[in-house]
């Protein structure tokens, strides 16, 4: 019995349990009935209901001694219910402070876990409710060709008979170093070059029948139902497999874009080829395809898609005046104005807008979050899907799946309202229309690029990023687009007044004095220069013509290229900016 | 007379506590001591008492032994140190207290002065 008495407070273990301590205790059994209904409801360790027993054993012996009747004592006692949860209560104050700690951080859990699931089952309850069907926007126009104007069933059926293709298209700035689409003959890559084209003639007469095609004609709708070989072989480039649900991101990605610019590279290749077999007709063809496909490619208009465009053009622009350069007289005048016809309209080309991607991005949010029709929605699991998605092309709308339901909450807590989201992409898209639509003068000044700032507030930090998920990771910045555009459309304007100059100097036995004779017959009004916003220059040496701009200090200089000029694009910061002929050719001269 | 709930809450752990000022006892003890040395205001059972002291126990304000010396074991509560201090804090208080209300009227004088 003593040893069952221990204090567990003073380190002397109590042992024995209740039930036995009670059976020896000796004491009437409504005393007996009594301890044993109050020790068994306060549910606490079995150390500290022996040392409960032992106690109120020890006072029921006490108040027999004191000549109480056990009567007595029972209704001195209180309500046997009320006293269990008294001494649970106080008995649990006693115990160790570990115990407590934990029982508090147990009881914590628990409220956040309750939380967690309510608020995971409000969350479940919502859905994305698309109302703007942004792909059929993107494809619009080209539901509406006719079939026989279609160029796509052409360029998809070369694709399947021709083997994969991948050229290499970085540009070396050195002769042994050119990419194979650049290289010139004599170059270490031009045979490899020829050889390509050769090796790939099905594709080659695609593109040139193709190119004169009015439309493209493929549709998002259209994709649908390739097979996976049959994919593969047609976008090489892709890792993933077709694009076909209305519930990616991807939907509006245009992955023929990347089968054109092959055939793009092909016919850049073969004019140059062209050339030097003394064709002057396949040179006209390759070049009018050429720019016919990039009208295709901007049928549907993808923010890459136009870009590359205009990344294409100004190189092929750069192909065809070396090629006249080299050979003034390989062209008939017919075959001058032809070009001539076909010139002006690629420059529609050289235009860049972030509309297409501003929808692609409006998409992704009208199927991220529902909609309250004020602007605002809560994130749904849908949405969380594409956070554990790597890629969001794949075949399948994405499936729910268990741990998207359960970090809905979490996440739903970290990332952006849809009315923030939605604030931060127009804000972000305005800011990348700004920066296309900046003057060249505007796009040299080195002034902060608001569009880069924007982001990096989004990707300042983990948080961040994840607070702006998914446009963190995937708006796109192209901050030097501007200036590009810029520079590409001049290199543009060049080549179309050396074409009206050979054409002049074919119909009249020599160049022109100055390019105001060039028009109305040979153009419509001489092009500008995009610095000093006045007429492209021009001037004569030794008997080759030379067209420029004045540079960023507005000097007219007479044509004189600085001996610094890097290339393409270098805009000189003394000197003039001579356009045409290119930086190869008049090396040469 | 019972003394309510709400004044006993403040009151029977002062009482416990003043009880065991004058030396360490066991919980019947403290029962009777309780409802004699009060005139029975501030009797307790068991299902107050024993929760009291072992809330006391747990502030750290009284301590336990079991002593089986005798023909029984019994669980011994003492003061501690702190408890002590509470004690005396408690004291000053209530006697504050006290003077209050019978500057408000209340005590002997007021009741003769009912009667």
């Amino acid at each position: 019995m003593s040893r069952a008495l221990r204090n567990e407070n003073g380190g002397q273990p109590v042992n024995g349990d209740a039930r036995s301590l009670i059976a020896a205790s000796g004491l009437p059994l409504q005393s007996q009935l009594l301890i044993a209904q109050v020790v068994k409801r306060t549910r606490l360790w079995k150390r500290e209901k022996a040392a409960i027993t032992a106690e109120l054993i020890a006072h029921f012996h006490d108040g027999l001694e004191a000549g109480n009747s056990v009567e007595e004592l029972i209704a001195a006692f209180g309500n046997p219910r009320t006293t269990a949860q008294l001494m649970r209560r106080s008995k649990k104050r006693n115990r160790p402070l570990w115990w407590r700690g934990a029982r508090r951080i147990l009881q914590g859990v628990g409220i956040i876990l309750v939380l967690y699931v309510g608020q995971m089952v409000i969350l479940l309850t919502g859905h994305p409710k698309p109302k703007i069907d942004y792909a059929a926007r993107l494809c619009e126009k080209s539901e509406t060709i006719a079939q026989a104007d279609r160029a796509w069933p052409i360029y998809r059926q070369a694709w399947l008979l021709d083997p994969p293709l991948h050229i290499d298209w970085k540009p070396g700035p050195v002769r042994s170093n050119r990419s194979l689409i650049d290289s010139h003959p004599g170059d270490p890559k031009w045979n490899q070059a020829i050889a390509l084209v050769q090796q790939h003639r099905p594709l080659v007469e695609a593109a040139r029948a193709g190119g004169m095609k009015p439309g493209l004609g493929i549709t998002i709708r259209q994709r649908r139902g390739f097979e996976e070989t049959q994919y593969r072989a047609i976008f090489p480039l892709r890792s993933s497999g077709p694009v076909v649900s209305p519930w990616q991101m991807g939907e509006m990605d245009c992955p023929e874009t990347g089968a054109i610019v092959e055939m793009v590279k092909l016919l850049m290749i073969d004019l140059r080829w062209a050339a030097t077999q003394n064709d002057p007709a396949r040179v006209v063809q390759d070049y009018r395809a050429i720019t016919g496909m990039f009208r295709q490619i901007r049928e549907v208009p993808t923010l890459i898609g136009q870009l590359l465009v205009v990344i294409y053009l100004a190189r092929t622009d750069q192909a065809l005046a070396e090629v006249i350069v080299q050979n003034p007289d390989l062209l008939s005048q017919k075959q001058y104005i032809e070009l001539l016809h076909t010139i002006p309209s690629a420059r529609d080309a050289i235009n860049v807008s972030a509309e297409s991607s501003r929808a692609e991005m409006d998409d992704l949010i009208q199927r991220m979050y529902t909609d309250d029709d004020c602007g605002d929605g809560r994130l749904t699991r849908e949405g969380v899907e594409y956070f554990f998605r790597s890629e969001w092309t794949r075949d399948q709308p994405p499936k729910p799946s268990v741990a998207s339901a359960l970090t809905l909450p979490l996440l739903s807590a970290g990332i952006a309202s849809r009315r923030e989201m939605t604030q931060v992409v127009r804000e972000q898209y305005d800011l990348l229309d700004r920066t296309f639509n900046r003057t060249l003068r505007q796009s040299l000044t080195p002034v902060p690029d608001e569009v880069t700032q924007h982001v990096q507030t989004m990707r300042g930090s983990l948080l961040t990023s994840l607070h702006y998920w998914p446009l963190s990771v995937n708006i796109p910045q192209f901050t030097g687009a501007g200036k590009d555009l810029h520079i590409a459309r001049a290199t543009h304007d060049a080549v179309i007044v050396g074409l009206a100059l050979e054409s002049y100097r074919l119909a009249n036995g020599g160049y022109p004095q100055a390019l105001d004779a060039l028009v109305p017959h040979y153009l419509a009004a001489v092009p500008l220069d995009p610095l000093a916003n006045q007429p492209l220059l021009y001037t004569l040496r030794d008997g080759h013509p030379v067209i420029y701009a004045r540079g960023r200090e507005g000097v007219d200089h007479g044509g004189v290229r600085p001996k610094t000029t890097a290339g393409y694009g270098d805009i000189p910061e003394t000197g003039d900016w001579v356009l045409y002929p290119p930086v190869e050719e008049a090396a040469k001269q | 007379m019972r003394v309510e709930k709400e004044l006993m809450r403040g009151a029977g752990p002062m009482a416990v506590m003043q009880l065991l000022s004058g030396g360490e006892r066991y919980g019947y003890e403290l029962v009777e001591s309780l409802a004699k040395r009060s005139s029975g205001v501030l009797a307790m059972g068991q299902s107050t008492l024993y929760p009291l002291l072992y809330n006391l126990e747990a502030k750290g304000l009284i301590t336990s032994r079991v002593d089986d010396t005798g023909k029984r074991p019994r669980r011994y509560y003492r003061l501690t140190d702190k408890g002590k201090r509470r004690l005396s804090h408690n004291t000053k208080q209530w006697k504050s207290l006290l003077d209050a209300m019978q500057g408000l009227g209340f005590g002997p004088a007021a009741e003769e002065g009912v009667a």
